[in-house]
């Protein structure tokens, strides 16, 4: 749809008014229903409002949107245009959305209080019955409407949500459960963590199999299923992981280490049990959407997910690199330490590196040593081009922010006449931010300037760069092109004459002495004809 | 040729490891500097860090007996940690002004610091300094 009609205002109108009008029928059948499964009032609440309330909200709400419906119907099976509109795709997957959100919302309340108080609440069972099935609904009415490739947001966006969901229910529920077995003495409602944790596990868990267990994982593995599976799902995993192992670790460091701050153990390891549990999560993550990419050769897709980690890694090792620098210049600066020491931000630093380098090192040197086997496709890859980009961009961006910041510290106490250790030590993060900066920039241009040498080196391409054939239909016959000039070869089937072979060596001989140029080939009965052509 | 991202590589872990190295020393062998009651700087920095550590006594040692304080402190608002730096020191007739940077720890966690700058505006009696009017991280004993 490029221009607006007045056909796309009354779909507008239409698929708007219908979302609103189920959202207040399922609203009021929601509280009719746990009316119905004996629901206690709150003092402020007025039952006999709300149940008025409710009655019109399901009598009207559902009595219109009953008759919308059935208008759908009828001008979708009146005219096919309809079904295909991308105001319909637009409603399926909001409205469908909009019901896995309420349902998974109930669905952890339900489980969390049962689990946790061991009471059964009837409005949030309502909810979960309410919601469930507008939700279902509305997931069935698209598979059923819509194609592959108009469902994918619809299914990746459901995934995404219940995967968050369910990392997030796992992670707490492994947590509390530790928790309670590492730290037996504590004093709290135990029960209610784990309660917590199971109800978003579950409520997660029935979306995420739904979108993803069912459908997503079965989407063909383009552009957008890569998005999701790649940055969401191991950048995801990773990161989580990442971060709780940092965490972890420094607690750890700082506690056989450094200063304390006078805490016993249980205090100064509270969040010890949930970082652990993120850990597992976090690589749980990783290694479940690794084995979905499969068993892939050395292609575009495993590039990506080696840069992807490898980028992830590096941020945290520059980090460490830059605390460095910043716990460099706390100690090297004079000052009374009350309670808190330098030693515990070098532990950091140490912390970070521990963490970030060897990842890094991993999976940067399986990239390193698949160029060294096999230069050209490697360098000419578009993840690792991006990836290098990506690198000398952020740094730059980076290093200007902090060279900033550093300025400022520097010229505001110049002016006020105060320079001295005080204005290094406000400078420190800034400074760890440019060496940090400056390092990955080195190395990646030192990566760089070699990538350059060795793409000059390889042997020039000789033939065309590009040919477009007009011939009869021969699949086979693009692909011996293809491998004989090494130019990238279109066929556009001529429906004037029947497919048939053409003689792929007397068109390869006719295509010499075009040597990078675009070509249009034209194959008839009497043979081929080359015509050069600018492109762009 | 192949050698030259190794070889910057290698030196780029080398500079951070030996700048980690210098940082354990210095931080090891860190020495909290000497603090002279008889200055300005010296008594801030005496004041706060027994304000911070609970020393409520000599805190109220250092304070100008007009501001009416007395141990214990009322309820104020004591960082778990805390560095102090001296940014400078002006002292004229008998005043004198000393700003310090404090660089707070906000429990646990990997980066939770912030920093801010204090005034804090002293009077001499006899031979000592005394912490003269409200300011952190005492506003205000009454």
């Amino acid at each position: 749809m490029s221009h607006v009609t007045a056909r796309g205002v009354r779909r507008f109108f239409q698929y708007a008014v219908l979302y609103a009008l189920l959202l207040v029928t399922a609203i009021g059948a929601s509280d009719l229903l746990s009316r119905a499964f004996g629901v206690d009032y709150e003092q402020w609440q007025d039952p006999d409002a709300l149940l008025a309330r409710s009655l019109a909200f399901v009598i009207v709400g559902g009595a219109v949107s009953a008759a919308l419906l059935w208008g759908t119907r009828g001008a979708h099976r009146r005219d096919p245009a309809e079904a295909r509109s991308v105001l319909f795709t637009i409603y399926l997957t909001l409205a469908a959305l909009t019901g896995a959100i309420a349902f998974t919302s109930a669905t952890q309340e339900l489980v969390s209080a049962l689990v946790g108080d061991g009471e059964l609440r009837p409005d949030a069972l309502a909810a979960v019955l309410v919601w469930g099935a507008f939700w279902l609904l509305h997931r069935y009415w698209a598979r059923r409407a819509l194609d592959a490739r108009r469902d994918t947001p619809h299914l990746l966006l459901g995934s995404l949500y219940g995967l968050a969901f369910v990392a997030a229910g796992l992670t707490q529920l492994l947590g509390a459960a530790l928790d309670v077995f590492l730290r037996p003495d504590v004093i709290g409602h135990r029960l209610g963590g784990i309660g917590t944790g199971a109800g978003l596990l579950v409520a997660g868990g029935i979306v995420w199999g739904v979108y993803w267990l069912a459908s997503g994982i079965r989407l063909p593995r383009r552009t957008f299923w890569l998005v999701y599976v790649l940055p969401f799902g191991v950048g995801g995993g990773l990161v989580l992981c990442l971060v709780a192992a940092s965490r972890l670790l420094w607690s750890v460091l700082v506690w056989f280490l450094g200063d304390r701050l006078g805490a016993p153990a249980a205090q100064h390891f509270d969040s010890a049990a949930v970082e652990i549990a993120a850990v597992l999560v976090g690589v749980l993550l990783w290694w479940y959407h690794r084995s979905i990419l499969g068993r892939v050769g050395r292609s575009e897709p495993r590039r990506t997910y080696e840069y992807l980690v490898s980028g992830i890694a590096l941020v945290a090792a520059a980090l460490g690199v830059g605390t460095v620098i910043v716990a460099l210049i706390e100690s090297a600066t004079p000052g009374v330490d009350v309670g808190m020491t330098v030693v515990n931000t070098l532990l950091a630093a140490v912390t970070l590196l521990a963490v970030g380098v060897p990842v890094w090192w991993i999976f940067w040197r399986r990239i390193q040593s698949a160029t060294a086997a096999d230069p050209q496709p490697e360098i000419a890859s578009l993840s690792r081009r991006i990836y290098l980009v990506l690198l000398f961009g952020l740094a730059a961006v980076a290093a200007v922010i902090a060279l900033i910041s550093v300025a400022m510290s520097f010229f505001g106490d110049l002016v006020d006449g105060v320079l001295g250790a005080a204005t290094l030590r406000a400078m420190r993060y800034g400074l760890g931010t440019i060496v940090a900066a400056g390092a990955v920039a080195v190395y990646h241009w030192a990566v760089f300037r070699h990538d350059r040498s060795v793409a000059e080196a390889a042997p020039g391409r000789t033939g065309p760069r590009s040919v477009l054939l007009v011939a009869p239909d021969y699949a086979d016959g693009r692909r011996l092109v293809a491998d004989a000039t090494g130019a990238e070869v279109r066929l556009l089937p001529r429906v004037d004459l029947a497919p048939s072979g053409w003689d792929v060596d007397a068109l390869v001989a006719a295509l010499e002495g075009h040597d990078g140029e675009d070509l249009v080939v034209l194959v008839g009965p009497d043979g081929p004809r080359v015509v050069p052509v600018r492109r762009g | 040729m192949k050698e030259r991202p190794n070889l910057v590589l290698a030196v780029v872990a080398a500079v951070v490891v030996l700048l980690a190295a210098v940082a354990a020393f210095l931080a090891a062998n860190r020495q909290p500097p000497d603090l002279d009651p008889s200055t300005p700087e010296g008594t801030v920095q005496l004041f706060v860090r027994a304000v911070l550590e609970g020393d409520d006594e000599e805190a109220v040692g250092y304070l100008d007996p007009s501001l009416g304080c007395r141990a214990p402190l009322p309820d104020l608002y004591r960082p778990q940690g805390a560095t102090i730096t001296l940014v400078d020191s002006v002292t004229r007739d008998g005043t004198a002004e000393v700003t310090i940077d404090v660089t707070e720890q906000a429990g646990g966690g990997l980066f939770g610091s912030w920093s801010h700058r204090e005034t804090l505006r002293l009077r001499a009696e006899a031979d000592r300094w005394l912490v003269q009017r409200d300011s952190w991280p005492i506003y205000s004993c009454r």
